[in-house]
């Protein structure tokens, strides 16, 4: 299960704004613990995939959480969950619509997946620095 | 691909990143200097004017990226996609970069060879 955002509990819209406000949270949020480059790319490519595929529009939000399992940072994007689309790598071919946003969080992370529960979440877990 | 009400909506500017373009003639052709964040918010306008760049006969197209402080995969895309369209209407187009940011974005992505660096 996911830990709590003890780090960062941000809500940010669902629009092309999202990625910067996240990165810009992000790294003020930063304390030498993990790769702030690494984790920028991750927040910044799972939030732009939550505004391109959730179906998101307006009225909607997404919820950005920084927390620690195990020592190791985790980045978790709640979006809305409208399209019922799965996040899914396209795995090496040159990208599809999908981009190559999770191809980049399976390189950069340990572990990375999904839960479907009040929409739906993408996170991952990158290594501690410590 | 259909756009989603949350690309197409519009947004304040004062709240998005910073980003910038400007065109600019060198001996060698038409050099595009990029600065700021390369990502969602920036990279349809990246693509706009990228679509109606036209080097002439022998010339190359720079993509001079030493000003973007942070790319994501929405900015590697519309390079790529010019990159491809470049290698499709016969002429070149390089790259320049100094944050390791953008470099590892490249790595990551394996788009270090395809793009080709500017001498």
């Amino acid at each position: 299960m996911l830990s709590a955002g003890e780090l960062l509990d941000l809500t940010v819209p669902c629009d092309v704004r999202a990625p910067g406000i996240a990165r810009a949270a992000l790294a003020a949020a930063h304390d030498g613990g993990w790769s702030l480059d690494e984790s920028l790319l991750v927040a910044s490519e799972l939030v732009t995939n939550a505004v391109r595929h959730s179906g998101c529009g307006a009225v909607h939000t997404l919820t950005v959480t920084l927390g620690r399992r195990k020592g190791n940072l985790i980045i978790a994007v709640r979006d809305p969950g409208l399209s019922g689309d799965v996040a899914e790598p396209s795995g090496g071919k040159y990208p599809g619509p999908g981009g190559w946003g999770l191809d980049i969080v399976e390189r950069l992370s340990i572990n990375w997946g999904t839960e479907r529960s009040d929409g739906y979440c993408v996170w991952a877990e990158l290594a501690s620095e410590w | 691909m259909a756009e989603t009400d949350a690309q197409s909506q519009s947004v304040p500017a004062e709240e998005l990143p910073s980003f910038a373009i400007t065109t600019d003639r060198d001996t060698d052709g038409v050099r595009l200097i990029v600065a700021g964040d390369l990502d969602l918010s920036s990279a349809r306008e990246l693509d706009r004017i990228l679509d109606g760049m036209a080097p002439g006969d022998g010339e190359r197209l720079l993509v001079d990226l030493d000003g973007v402080e942070f790319m994501d995969s929405s900015g590697l895309a519309a390079i790529v996609r010019a990159k491809r369209f470049a290698d499709h209407n016969g002429y070149r187009m390089t790259i320049r970069y100094r944050t390791p940011q953008v470099r590892q974005i490249l790595d990551v992505c394996g788009m270090l060879d395809y793009l080709t660096l500017e001498d």
